[in-house]
C-alpha cells in the first residue's frame, strides 16, 4: 500500500515526541476513530517515548544535533468503522520526528536539508503543534522594550545590537504554516492539503479557558497566528487542544492517579465542533480528520 | 553610479540619462561636492551564489523589493502607501508601532490577516533596521544579499476590518530619512518613483520639533518644501495625509498645522492630518494612539474609487463617451 507522510512540524519542546507516543498507544488500543490493526515491524523509537509516560515522565526533547529525519512511526490504520470491512481502505502512515530546534532553525534561516523538504514535499498534511506554557515561548513585542528600540538603536553600533534568535512564539507559528503552505503536496493527484494545530499541554488552562477552546486560547494569545489560520484559504487548517496524559507529572496527586489509571483513559483532545467545544477521549482525531480528506479525495 | 548635476534642468535625477548625452562619470556639470553616494559595497559574488551543500532555501519574509510588491500586485490589490519624513521624524517607529498593536490584537477596527514580510517586522522590532546616516544595517544586508542598498524595501500587511470584513493588502516602505533630506533639497528624486503609484502618502513630522519654538519654523518650512517637491511627483489620485508624531511629548500647534495645510491647499492638493503616539512617555496617552484612525483615513479614501464613467459637463451629446472623457481638474 502506498505510503502517505504526516509531517510533525513545531519548535523544541512543544509537544511533539509525546504526542506521537500517546497516539501510537490510541491507534494499538482500537477504540479511538482510527485504529491499527497490526503492529509495524519497527517501533522502537516511538516505544522508548511511551516508556517515559508509562514511568510518570514525560519524554525529554528529541536530540537536538541530528539533521537525519528519524522515523518516528510507519504504521498502516484504517477508520474504525471499516476496521472488519474487506473494502475498508488502510492508509500507512509515516510520521517522520524532527528535532524542534532544527525547525526552529531552519525558519530562521531560511533553509531546510534537503531530505526534510522532499518528505515535506511529499507530504498530504502536517501536525503543528504548540505547547502551553513552555519555557521556549516568547510573548510579543512589548511597549517598553519598544520605546527603548527606538531610543537607543541609533546609537547602537551594528555588533551592539540586540539579536535574538528567538522569534516570537505568534511569529514562529506563522513561518511554519508560510512553509507549509508554500511546501505541502499540492499537485491535482492530491487533495488540499490539511494542517491540525495541536495546543499542547491544554490540561494547564483554567476551566473558564478550558470552556472557550483552542480557537479562543489562540485569539487571545497569539493574534497574529490566529489571525492568519482565519485568513488562509490555500490550506484547510483545524485547532485541537490536546492533553497527552490529562495533567502534569509534576504534581504528585496526579501522579499517584496516573500510575493506578489505564493509560488510554488518560488524555483527550479538545475542538470546536459547530458552536460547541467538546471534548473528546481519543488522540487519533486530529490524525482521523487530516486522513478524511485523503480517503475524501479517493472515493 | 548615481549623481546630481548641476547643469540646470538636467534630468538625470529622474530619469537617469543626461541631457546632454554626456557620461554621468565626465560630465563636466557633476557635482564635486555631492556626498550623498557612497561608492556601492564590493559584493561578494561566492558569498551570495554559494548554497550550502545539501539545503534548499525557502522563500524567506524579510522585506519585499519594489519587484516583488509588484509580483504580489499581479495577484491582489494591494495598496501602495509612500511614507517620507527627515530623519527623527518617526517613520521606523510608526512601523514598529503598527506591528506591535497588531501583534497583540491592539489596532482599533482592524486584527491581522497576513503577512508576507513578518521576518522584515521582526527585525524591526530588534532595532534591526533603525537607519543610521542612510547606511543599510548589516544584519539585513545579509539577508538582501545582491540588492542594492539604496533599493527600498517594502513591509507587506494584510489586515481585516472588523466591521466589514473586507481584507486590504497595504505595502509600506521603509525609507531613510536622508532620502526625503535629498528630495528636498537636491529634487533627488530617482529612487522614489515608486511614488507616483501611492494610493496614499504619509509625509510624517516630528511633533515635537513642530511646537518647540526654536525648531517650529524650520520645520514648517521644511515640510513645505517637500510639499512642493511632492506636489511635482505623485498623482492626484493619491491620498496625502500629513502624520505628526509624538503626540505624548507635545500637543500639535494649529497655526502650524494650518500654515501647512495652506501650503497644500495652494496646490489643490487636499491633505488630511493625523495625530499620533507610535510610543508613549505619557500616562494619558496611550502608546499607539491615532494609529488606528490613520490606517482608517489611508484605506478610508481607497474604498471611495472614483467612478469608472464620471460624468463630465461638458460632453456633446454626438460625441463618444470615450473620447469625450476630461480628466478633472
Amino acid at each position: 500500500m502506498p505510503k502517505q507522510s504526516i509531517i510533525l512540524i513545531g519548535g523544541p519542546d512543544s509537544g511533539k515526541t509525546n504526542y506521537l507516543a500517546r497516539l501510537w498507544e490510541d491507534l494499538r488500543g482500537g477504540e479511538g476513530k482510527l485504529v491499527a490493526p497490526e503492529v509495524p515491524p519497527d517501533i522502537t523509537y516511538v516505544e522508548d517515548a511511551l516508556r517515559h509516560l508509562l514511568q510518570g515522565q514525560f519524554a525529554p526533547r528529541s536530540d537536538k544535533g541530528s539533521e537525519e529525519l528519524v522515523v518516528g512511526l510507519s504504521i498502516p490504520v484504517v477508520s474504525a468503522g471499516q476496521r472488519d470491512d474487506e473494502r475498508g481502505v488502510h492508509t500507512e502512515i509515516a510520521v517522520p520526528d524532527v528535532s524542534g530546534e532544527l525547525w526552529r532553525q531552519g525558519i530562521h534561516k531560511c533553509k531546510l536539508p534537503s531530505q526534510w523538504m522532499e518528505t515535506v514535499k511529499s507530504s498530504f498534511g502536517a501536525l503543528l503543534f504548540v505547547r502551553i506554557g513552555s519555557k521556549q515561548n516568547k510573548e510579543p513585542l512589548d511597549w517598553v522594550t519598544a520605546a527603548s528600540i527606538l531610543k537607543h538603536a541609533p546609537n547602537l553600533a551594528d555588533s551592539d545590537r540586540p539579536t535574538s534568535e528567538l522569534l516570537p512564539t505568534g511569529v514562529q507559528l506563522c513561518e511554519y504554516l508560510r512553509l507549509l503552505e508554500h511546501s505541502l503536496s499540492r499537485d491535482t493527484a492530491s487533495p488540499r492539503p490539511r494542517v491540525a494545530v495541536l495546543v499542547t499541554a491544554w490540561d494547564r488552562l483554567d476551566p473558564a479557558a478550558d470552556k472557550l477552546g483552542p480557537n479562543c486560547y489562540l485569539a487571545k494569545e497569539y493574534p497574529l497566528f490566529s489571525g492568519r489560520l482565519e485568513d488562509i484559504d490555500t490550506i484547510d487548517v483545524k485547532v485541537f487542544g490536546v492533553s497527552v496524559v490529562g495533567g502534569d507529572f509534576v504534581e504528585e496527586e496526579f501522579r499517584t492517579a496516573f500510575f493506578n489509571a489505564d493509560l488510554r483513559k488518560t488524555g483527550y483532545v479538545v475542538h470546536h465542533v459547530e458552536d460547541k467545544v467538546e471534548k473528546e477521549f481519543d488522540l487519533t482525531l486530529p490524525v482521523a480528520w487530516l486522513l478524511e480528506s485523503l480517503h475524501n479525495h479517493r472515493s | 553610479m548615481a549623481t546630481i548635476c548641476t547643469y540646470e534642468n538636467c534630468t538625470f535625477v529622474e530619469t537617469g540619462s543626461c541631457l546632454l548625452n554626456n557620461d554621468p562619470e565626465s560630465c563636466p556639470h557633476r557635482d564635486e561636492n555631492d556626498k550623498t553616494d557612497a561608492p556601492l559595497p564590493e559584493l561578494d559574488p561566492v558569498a551570495i551564489s554559494e548554497e550550502p551543500k545539501g539545503k534548499i532555501a525557502i522563500p524567506d519574509s524579510f522585506a519585499l523589493t519594489l519587484n516583488q510588491v509588484e509580483d504580489l500586485m499581479t495577484r491582489r490589490y494591494v495598496h501602495l502607501v509612500g511614507i517620507l519624513g527627515e530623519p527623527n521624524a518617526g517613520k521606523t517607529a510608526v512601523l514598529l508601532s503598527l506591528y506591535l498593536l497588531l501583534s497583540r490584537n491592539l489596532l482599533k477596527g482592524y486584527s491581522y490577516a497576513d503577512s508576507g514580510t513578518l521576518m522584515a517586522l521582526d527585525e524591526i522590532s530588534q532595532g534591526a533596521r533603525i537607519w543610521n546616516e542612510g547606511r543599510l544595517p548589516d544584519q539585513v544586508t545579509t539577508h538582501t544579499k545582491g540588492i542594492d542598498e539604496r533599493t527600498a524595501g517594502f513591509i507587506h500587511l494584510r489586515v481585516k476590518s472588523n466591521d466589514s470584513a473586507k481584507r486590504f493588502d497595504i505595502t509600506l516602505p521603509d525609507l531613510p530619512g536622508e532620502w526625503t533630506t535629498s528630495l528636498i533639497e537636491k529634487n533627488r528624486r530617482d529612487r522614489l518613483t515608486f511614488l507616483r503609484r501611492a494610493d496614499a502618502l504619509w509625509i510624517m513630522v516630528n511633533g515635537e520639533e513642530l511646537s518647540q519654538p526654536s525648531s517650529r519654523q524650520v520645520v514648517i518650512h521644511r515640510v513645505t518644501l517637500l510639499i512642493q517637491r511632492i506636489a511635482e511627483i505623485i498623482h492626484r489620485e493619491t491620498t496625502l495625509i500629513l502624520v505628526i508624531s509624538r503626540k505624548d511629548r507635545a500637543t500639535p500647534d494649529t497655526g502650524a498645522i494650518e500654515a501647512i495645510c495652506d501650503e497644500a491647499n495652494r496646490r489643490h492638493m487636499d491633505l488630511k492630518v493625523a495625530v499620533i503616539a507610535s510610543v508613549s512617555e505619557k500616562e494619558s496617552i496611550t502608546p499607539g494612539a491615532g494609529v488606528s484612525d490613520l490606517i482608517d483615513l489611508t484605506l478610508r479614501s481607497l474604498r471611495n474609487t472614483p467612478s469608472f464613467w464620471p460624468l463630465d459637463e461638458h460632453h456633446q451629446p454626438e460625441a463618444r463617451m470615450l473620447l469625450a472623457y476630461r480628466y478633472k481638474r
